[in-house]
């Protein structure tokens, strides 16, 4: 590399390398609105517990059934021209978008945080919408029908409900956000590593990639129903360890 | 960074349903990208902080949208994701570790053995690393580094000539440019 600047060498060094657009786009959009909802529970909870005998919440029904008046709830009042917060309902956003209501119940968000209304707060409702409005703005919403928790079908979950494996190598303690498809894994030396789950789809891609399955330092599993695994190494991490850790994984389901 | 002309593009378009979200992701990615491998070392970190960066963007895309320069604002927050994880190594967003480990000691490599720049770059510390980056290769002043960081300008020509001076003997470079003073 005579005769070249440092810059350059930095240009050159990555000039091959190109991410998964696509992939990046849905990914941050998905954890985007995660932050977005966190960041709204805030609010509402602190809502909730300065105004403890108003309960927030406009309906709750099962999927598919009537509207029915919440258990001991009374609604905030809406506008004139809301339309009831019910599965099913259509709802018109200020751009002219018709968006379905696919779910309105009690914290329901595939237990990332909400499995539980927080002690001493009054109950609040988590709306999901329909999957594709996961990138639209939902302020309306909440001007709409205040104290509403407000979701999107795309925003909670990830590829799969459960730990879809288990590490069984001694000395390897692995915590899952199945929201981002990820387990974050940790050894008794500090060594770290990742799980990640993957559409099965794209494990001959993956493989194919030497920036992605076609390296010593990655694990990949065999595909299993919809999905596959990596295991891919951080801080201190051996290309032996990663190997290891990846061959002990047992499917769980 | 480069690329205003397609951001103002991007702003401009309003048609997707992720309000020009998609389309700004699409135009910066791969340069962010970039940006996180080399700052990490690694591609799967690279992945994870460029990630990161984005869904901190998306969470508040109306008004990040609505600035003048919304790609300043993610490398911002890509350069503040990156560093913040060296100081807290657990995070509710993003609970992998960002960075590529403790650095390397550059009297124990063996010199005579050239170092790919990505390797090279890992002897740095941090915020050296980070100022490499900014100035070869963003290509961002002294000044806009200073300002990026929020350091002085004095400080970042320090850490831009220490690190040209432990880069150099890594590297198959005779003459890697010390551009530390405009």
């Amino acid at each position: 590399m005579n005769d070249l600047d440092l810059g350059t060498a930095l240009h050159d060094r990555v000039a091959d390398v190109h991410p998964d657009l696509d992939r990046l786009v849905t990914a941050s959009m998905r954890a985007g609105t995660r932050i977005r909802l966190r960041r709204r529970i805030g609010v509402s909870i602190a809502a909730a517990a300065g105004v403890a005998a108003v309960a927030a919440g406009a309906a709750l029904i099962a999927p598919g059934g009537d509207p029915q008046p919440l258990d001991g709830g009374i609604a905030s009042e809406p506008t004139a021209s809301a339309v009831p917060l019910v599965a099913g309902a259509n709802l018109t956003t200020p751009q002219g978008t018709t968006v379905r209501v696919e779910l309105a119940s009690k914290f329901q968000l595939s237990g990332e945080m909400l499995s539980s209304p927080p002690a001493g707060t009054t109950a609040t409702f988590a709306l999901v919408l329909q999957e594709g409005f996961v990138g639209g703005d939902l302020s309306w919403l909440t001007t709409t029908y205040p104290g509403q928790i407000v979701a999107t079908a795309g925003a909670p979950g990830g590829l799969v409900d459960r730990a879809p494996v288990t590490v069984t190598v001694a000395g390897w303690t692995c915590e899952w956000a199945l929201a981002d498809d990820k387990a974050a894994c940790t050894s008794d030396g500090g060594h770290v590593a990742s799980l990640v789950v993957r559409p099965a789809n794209e494990r001959a891609s993956w493989l194919a990639n030497a920036d992605k399955g076609a390296t010593p330092d990655v694990y990949t599993t065999q595909t299993r129903g919809t999905i596959f695994v990596t295991v891919q190494g951080g801080q201190g991490t051996t290309n032996a360890e990663i190997q290891s850790l990846g061959k002990t994984l047992r499917w769980v389901h | 960074m480069r690329g205003r002309g397609v951001i103002d593009d991007v702003k401009r378009n309003h048609t997707d349903p992720s309000g020009g979200f998609a389309d700004f992701v699409r135009a910066t990615g791969t340069q962010l990208h970039r940006a996180a491998l080399l700052l990490t070392g690694d591609h799967h970190l690279a992945e994870d902080l460029t990630q990161a960066t984005y869904a901190k963007v998306f969470a508040s895309w109306r008004r990040v949208n609505a600035t003048d320069n919304p790609l300043a604002y993610a490398r911002t927050t890509l350069l503040n994701t990156f560093l913040s994880h060296r100081r807290l190594r657990r995070n509710s967003e993003q609970p992998f570790d960002l960075t590529v480990g403790p650095e390397l000691e550059a009297p124990g490599l063996d010199h005579a053995t050239r170092l790919d720049v990505l390797a090279a770059l890992a002897v740095l510390p941090a915020l050296d690393r980070t100022v490499v980056v900014l100035r070869y290769w963003e290509d961002r002043s002294v000044a806009d580094t200073a300002i990026d960081l929020g350091m002085t300008e004095a400080a970042v020509r320090t850490r831009a000539r220490r690190a040209l001076q432990r880069l150099r003997p890594l590297l198959d470079h005779t003459d890697l440019s010390e551009r530390t003073l405009s």
